[in-house]
């Protein structure tokens, strides 16, 4: 189960807020006021202040503060910001800070830093640098480092790459990892990636990114709209810390919401297009492993980013998937928060616990013409929710599908006692 | 230690470039702590940190020496005459 969720985000700096936010229709800056004319469109995390962030945010902010400097010396954005959402879970989720030996690290990766490696290569072809330390400062590992040494984790730890599905993977992962006991709880980190600008320019190359900015409104991402025209990129952090019921009864912290299913599927093909035999497989895998059919499901926070060809792909396999009379409401995230691409799944289960738990939904301003008027897209407005069980996907280039089927949490039994100790177990009674 | 045998003419115009990145490696280092007679590992610099400073130093002059060559300097001032030496030997 999710026992704690974290994000920080151009829109807000935690989870709570991030909600509140999503709830409220607001959508992410494209453009920074000074950003130069014809400049790609983005939602940055510029000025990102770590301490500033601890001692604002954090329960022991001041002492975990005082870490810092040292601790994130050189470090990239990702690093910085995967350490210090890892420390707020952590510590949302009451866990210690000395970590068992039953409690792992997940970190959704694959090509974080890429502008901390873009600048490292301007300085070497300047004839100054690399410093020494950018043998590791590059590496999406030393998130992972860092964020261990902070929470004092020493058990198992995981990188998980998959582009734009890397935060769902992660969350797989996680659950799969409870499940089998390998851990009573795992810290699912999503650092905020960071696109250096050849990446910027091939993803509008490639017509996945939205134009620069031709009307005065700013630009916004329009997921499922007739209008869509790319994603808007948005630099993002997310993380959520799963456990197994025993190893949370046993701290008295009460699910946010359960991991019932999760899948993986590839589409067998190399490249940037997306398939929708390969979507349906993944959802109808998540459902499957949940024990549950489609028209169970009550909601779906799609992976939807506004491209063009993703989008009508996408609404494609959710209407392959979910043929009954009455299908779930769906929304994306990203029509408020941006794409925070290897982050941008995580970033979408954050969302559907906050709608989960505040029973309702967030709206998708900017959606005037749908792409499938029989899609239950939520429109301009929130919408109020009875909570069910919902589904958040999360798809990549290079073929790579991913979905979690998040079921609100059973209300507590009325004379649950404590909670045993978690040795031995059969896995598969474990609900993560 | 201290009392290096001979220390280097330009053993403080190399100590002061040294201090610079150690500053900027270790912020929050207190700037009266470093005195000629501590090492870079003594004052809280782990190995990631020596090198960072060792060769943002060496950056600024110019210089490349082997890693080698600095594992017998301790001291901040042992160090900063071993670079101070090589400078002297580049510029003759």
């Amino acid at each position: 189960m999710i026992t704690a969720t974290a994000a920080i985000t151009p829109l807000a700096d935690t989870a709570e807020e991030f909600g509140a936010a999503l709830l409220a229709g607001r959508h992410v800056p494209a453009e920074p006021p000074d950003a130069p004319a014809g400049a790609a469109p983005a939602a940055m995390l510029t000025g990102f202040d770590p301490l500033r962030w601890a001692a604002d945010t954090l329960p022991d902010g001041p002492a975990t503060a005082r870490r810092l400097p040292r601790l994130l010396r050189g470090a990239s954005l990702p690093t910085a910001t995967g350490t210090c959402v890892a420390a707020r879970v952590v510590a949302d989720a009451g866990l210690p800070r000395d970590w068992d030996a039953r409690g792992a690290l997940v970190l959704a990766g694959g090509g974080l830093g890429l502008a901390h490696q873009a600048e490292e290569h301007a300085r070497t072809a300047s004839g100054r640098g690399p410093l020494p330390s950018y043998a590791l400062t590059h590496q999406d590992a030393d998130v992972l480092g860092a964020a261990s040494e902070l929470l004092g984790a020493r058990a198992e730890g995981w990188t998980v790459g998959g582009a734009s599905a890397a935060g769902t993977l992660a969350l797989v992962l996680a659950a799969r990892t409870i499940e089998a006991g390998w851990a009573d709880h795992c810290v699912v980190i999503a650092p905020a990636a960071e696109l250096s600008a050849a990446e910027i320019a091939a993803y509008r190359r490639s017509g996945a990114m939205v134009p620069a900015a031709q009307q005065s409104g700013g630009t916004v991402c329009r997921p499922f709209d007739a209008a869509r025209s790319g994603f808007l990129y948005a630099q993002s952090a997310a993380a959520v810390v799963v456990e197994s019921a025993a190893a949370a009864a046993a701290r008295g912290r009460p699910a946010l919401a359960v991991v019932a299913g999760h899948a993986q599927r590839l589409d067998g093909v190399r490249g940037t297009g997306p398939d929708a035999p390969g979507q349906a497989a993944v959802m109808r895998a998540a459902l499957s492993v949940a024990g549950l059919e489609p028209a169970d499901i009550g909601y779906v926070n799609a992976h939807a980013t506004g491209s063009v060809l993703g989008d009508a792909t996408e609404a494609r396999a959710l209407r392959t998937v979910f043929d009954g009379p009455s299908p779930p409401r769906v929304n994306s995230t990203k029509a408020l928060a941006g794409h925070a691409l290897t982050a941008a799944g995580l970033l979408g289960v954050v969302a559907t616990v906050a709608q989960l738990r505040a029973g309702r939904l967030h709206p998708m301003p900017h959606l005037s013409e749908p792409v499938d008027p029989e899609l239950g897209l939520v429109g301009p407005v929130a919408e109020p929710f009875v909570p069910a069980p919902a589904l958040a996907t999360g798809y990549a280039f290079g073929g790579m599908n991913a979905a979690v089927v998040l079921t609100p949490p059973a209300p507590p039994a009325r004379s649950a006692g404590p909670a045993r100790p978690s040795t031995p177990r059969t896995p598969s009674e474990e609900q993560t | 230690m201290s009392d290096h045998v001979t220390a280097h003419p330009d053993r403080e115009e190399v100590l002061a470039v040294l201090r610079t990145h150690l500053l900027t490696v270790l912020p929050d280092l207190d700037p009266a702590l470093m005195v000629p007679e501590r090492s870079l590992r003594d004052l809280g610099a782990n190995s990631m940190d020596r090198l960072d400073v060792v060769v943002a130093t060496q950056e600024d002059f110019g210089l490349v020496v082997s890693p080698g060559e600095l594992t017998e300097a301790n001291s901040l001032a042992e160090l900063a005459d071993v670079l101070a030496e090589h400078r002297a030997k580049g510029s003759a």
